[in-house]
């Protein structure tokens, strides 16, 4: 009776990995894909290099390149290819396909497509030989080992018709295969046999299903129960009783996603930057790494996450103090009933609780704080127009490929009309600062360090940014899961590395 | 009878016009920019501009409406933004799961709530009819999301008895991932899928039955009590008729009306305000879908989701209408 009573509790087959995740994929493309479906395709799919960020020394793992050169002016860049590589559908991985999808990729104008900008073309040198030329350097190691558009796919997908691709489709050299999606309900990857890398462990796991499971309680009483392996994105409420759950193993990573604040440069009152610097001095953001975040950030020690490469503290990060942040109120010359708003992503409770303490710390100083919670999509939308615009949003941030380029680029750019510099920053120095610092990524890494600093020295300086906390991964799964291992370079699980505990 | 009913088409095809006119505008008119939906998380403005262009929100909103309509007629409500499917199939997968979970729910309700008003109005003031009523409220008063999730703790978390989430084991979910289960197992002959969909059914059935099963018994009580005051009532009694037998003969038909117009209204309630009960439970269905379109900014489908909801309530209503019609000889005057 009672083992029938439990039927449900108990898992059928050890030999699967059971993923519980709150969302489903959207777009099955591996070229324009750019958020949940990195789970699944890093199973399916490999990329030319894989970036090992998990020790302070970062290092490109071979994967379907074997090894790679390039030229002193960073313009050329040769990969020689890994040779008896199979694609789940049969053909053959060759220069041939690294030129058909670096290309392919090239013609799309969504998701990730814009990494290859840089690349004016590939030449195939030999069957497992290619170069790219490059119109300006770029660290194109960093970008080939991208966990969005780089991955290896068939030439066959040309053949591929957009409903099929629509409903599910993969076919790309990694350890598993595409077997079936279900919309809304799950994904089953199947143990690809003719792998190159072999199956030589006895204990890998067979069979792959990724679940969507949109409330996160159901999500935590399936990895209690054992009815998944591994659990995404549990709220830190639930965490804690999961802590005391034997079966269970909660651990925290660093990543390179970080929270901060963009201070609007153009918009009364934070126009003058003497009221910038006093918001900014009355942030308290050690408070806030420790009783908001709890264990789920580390302190913000610049303007990208430091475990991030060729990242260096800048000397002038902001420091908390209220006296100071008075006397750089009393130097900006303005009037009392000094009022500025904050917009923050309303689903956060993070956002809402900093901003909470913000508005106590500001009223100590007699400054006003509106808050304007709100979806991002709005948040933005409203950002974007100076008339509507909120002099704080906060944003985070995260980079497609391994450059803090992505932080300035994207974030503090001279831009005529916004998109994401919602602080309305312009600085000359700083735009070409930044290009000189991408461009010198891999062929002078130590000046391209000196210009990344410089860089944070001075939109601290100008007070157009307040970093917050850089995020730390979330890991839960079934006490028997061996192998899982931090890296921050990617959000993703890789299955074929793991094992069950016999 | 051709003539009311050609009539209440009519004004069920006006309503359909307006409400997809009005969806239409307010969804364009919400703040929010709903490319970045389509574009992905960190857009440069050339992949904005090319998206804009490919959908269509380039336009002036006019033109917009008009191949929207155009569209409509034939079937297509375009893509969602943030699944990147067509709306229609989005729509199609999960209306007949979340039809599913309602229609079972409210046969239950149905099945337990009317036999229950009966029996509080034969037992009027004794203790069987406070009990009733008393967990009738109990029932109402209950958020269904603690509801949901208590039932999960015992029947799986500490029995183990019945499955915790979703509509059918994976096995079976490869097999048959749209439209009606129980009809096609049962047409299939395949006892085991049924039996799996039954036991994936039994709480989110159970939780939404627990719900309005209160709503059911307060509507039939209320309609009865009002026919055991008509006079008809009571000359059924001078003739020596027991309450019972009168309301098995007679008064139970005049209760059909009041009570099919809270029913109709209460299905297409329900059809709408299954949100928590799928996202406790991973229910494919349409509730769960409606509010993350709404949250994300996915006006496509929240078109989709609207158009799909009032048609089910203007057929509902037509339903009833012509229900009226026939159980009412007054409506024919």
């Amino acid at each position: 009776m009672l083992a029938i009573s439990c039927h449900y509790k108990k898992r059928k087959d050890l030999s699967s990995f059971i993923i519980a995740t709150y969302d489903d994929v959207k777009d099955w493309d591996p070229s324009t894909a750019f958020s949940l479906e990195v789970l699944p395709m890093s199973n399916i799919y490999e990329t030319l290099l894989w970036l090992d960020a998990s020790k302070d020394e970062h290092v490109f793992h071979p994967v379907l390149a074997l090894s790679y050169t390039r030229s002193d002016d960073g313009l050329f860049w040769t990969f020689k290819l890994r040779e008896n590589v199979l694609f789940h559908d049969g053909s053959n991985f060759d220069a041939e396909v690294v030129k058909y999808v670096i290309e392919r990729n090239q013609t799309f104008s969504q998701g990730p497509s814009y990494i290859w900008s840089s690349v004016d073309s590939v030449i195939v040198d030999s069957r497992f030989q290619v170069t790219f030329k490059l119109y300006e350097p770029a660290p194109l190691d960093r970008i080939v080992s991208s966990q969005y558009g780089a991955w290896m796919y068939s030439k066959n997908l040309k053949n591929v018709k957009p409903e099929s691709l629509r409903n599910g489709y993969a076919s790309g050299t990694g350890p598993y295969m595409f077997k079936k999606w279900t919309r809304n309900s799950e994904i089953r990857l199947e143990k690809f046999s003719e792998y190159w890398a072999g199956w030589n462990s006895k204990n890998h796991f067979e069979t792959i299903i990724i679940k969507t499971v949109s409330e996160a309680s159901t999500r935590m009483q399936m990895i209690e129960s054992g009815l998944i392996d591994y659990a995404v994105l549990i709220p830190n409420q639930l965490t804690e009783k999961l802590k005391k759950n034997k079966s269970a193993r909660v651990s925290y990573f660093p990543s390179w996603i970080n929270h901060f604040y963009l201070l609007n440069t153009k918009k009364h009152p934070t126009d003058n930057i003497w009221v910038r610097r006093a918001i900014s001095s009355a942030f308290d953001r050690k408070t806030i790494d420790k009783y908001v975040y709890e264990n789920q950030s580390t302190e913000a020690k610049g303007l990208v996450p430091s475990s991030f490469p060729l990242f260096t503290s800048p000397d002038n990060m902001p420091t908390f103090n209220l006296g100071k942040a008075k006397n750089y109120l009393d130097r900006s010359g303005l009037n009392k009933d000094i009022a500025v708003d904050i917009s923050y992503v309303s689903t956060s409770e993070e956002y809402r609780l900093t901003a909470m303490m913000l508005f106590n710390n500001l009223r100590k100083i007699d400054v006003t704080l509106k808050q304007r919670p709100g979806l991002w999509s709005v948040n933005w939308e409203k950002a974007k127009r100076l008339d509507t615009a909120p002099n704080i949003i906060s944003m985070a941030w995260w980079p497609t490929y391994a450059s803090q380029s992505d932080w300035f680029f994207g974030l503090y750019k001279t831009e005529n009309s916004p998109l994401f510099n919602l602080s309305y920053y312009s600085n000359s120095v700083v735009d070409s600062l930044m290009i000189t610092a991408w461009k010198k990524e891999s062929i002078a890494p130590e000046d391209s360090k000196k210009h990344y600093k410089k860089l944070q020295e001075i939109l601290l300086d100008d007070c157009v940014v307040i970093p917050a906390v850089d995020l730390k991964t979330q890991s839960i799964s079934r006490y028997d899961i061996k192998g899982l291992s931090p890296n921050p370079a990617y959000t993703t699980i890789l299955v074929y590395k793991l094992q069950r505990d016999q | 009878m051709i003539r009311y009913i050609l009539k209440k088409a009519f004004l069920m095809v006006s309503v359909f016009f307006v409400v997809v006119s009005v969806t239409f505008f307010i969804g364009h008119i919400l703040p929010g920019d709903p490319i970045s939906l389509w574009v992905g998380e960190h857009p440069t403005k050339e992949q904005i501009k090319t998206a804009q262009k490919e959908l269509g929100f380039d336009q002036p909103k006019t033109i917009q409406f008009y191949r929207f309509i155009k569209n409509l007629l034939k079937g297509d409500m375009g893509i969602s933004l943030r699944t990147r499917q067509p709306v229609i199939e989005e729509l199609g997968l999960r209306f007949l799961a979340t039809q599913e979970l309602v229609t079972i729910s409210m046969f239950f309700a149905l099945s337990i709530g009317f036999p229950l008003a009966v029996i509080t109005i034969l037992k009027e003031g004794k203790a069987i009819d406070t009990l009733i009523r008393v967990l009738g409220y109990v029932g109402m008063s209950f958020p269904v999301f603690w509801l949901g999730m208590l039932l999960q703790i015992i029947f799986f978390g500490l029995l183990g008895w019945l499955p915790l989430q979703g509509r059918l084991s994976g096995d079976f979910s490869a097999a048959i991932s749209s439209g009606s289960v129980f009809i096609n197992s049962v047409l299939s002959g395949d006892w085991n899928l049924l039996l799996d969909a039954i036991m994936h059914a039994t709480l989110p059935v159970l939780t939404m039955t627990i719900c309005i099963t209160g709503i059911v018994i307060r509507t039939s009580r209320s309609a009865l009590v009002n026919t055991m005051n008509e006079p008809y009532f009571l000359t059924y009694k001078s003739f020596g008729f027991t309450d019972f037998e009168i309301i098995k003969k007679s008064s139970y038909k005049n209760t059909l009306v009041p009570v099919s117009t809270i029913l109709g209204l209460l299905y297409g309630m329900m059809l709408g305000g299954t949100f928590f009960i799928e996202s406790i439970f991973d229910w494919p269905g349409l509730g769960h879908f409606g509010v993350l379109s709404i949250t994300t900014g996915d006006f496509p489908s929240i078109i989709g989701v609207t158009i799909l909801y009032s048609t089910s309530y203007i057929l509902i209503n037509f339903i009833i209408d012509i229900l009226y019609f026939i159980i009412d000889p007054r409506t024919r005057i």
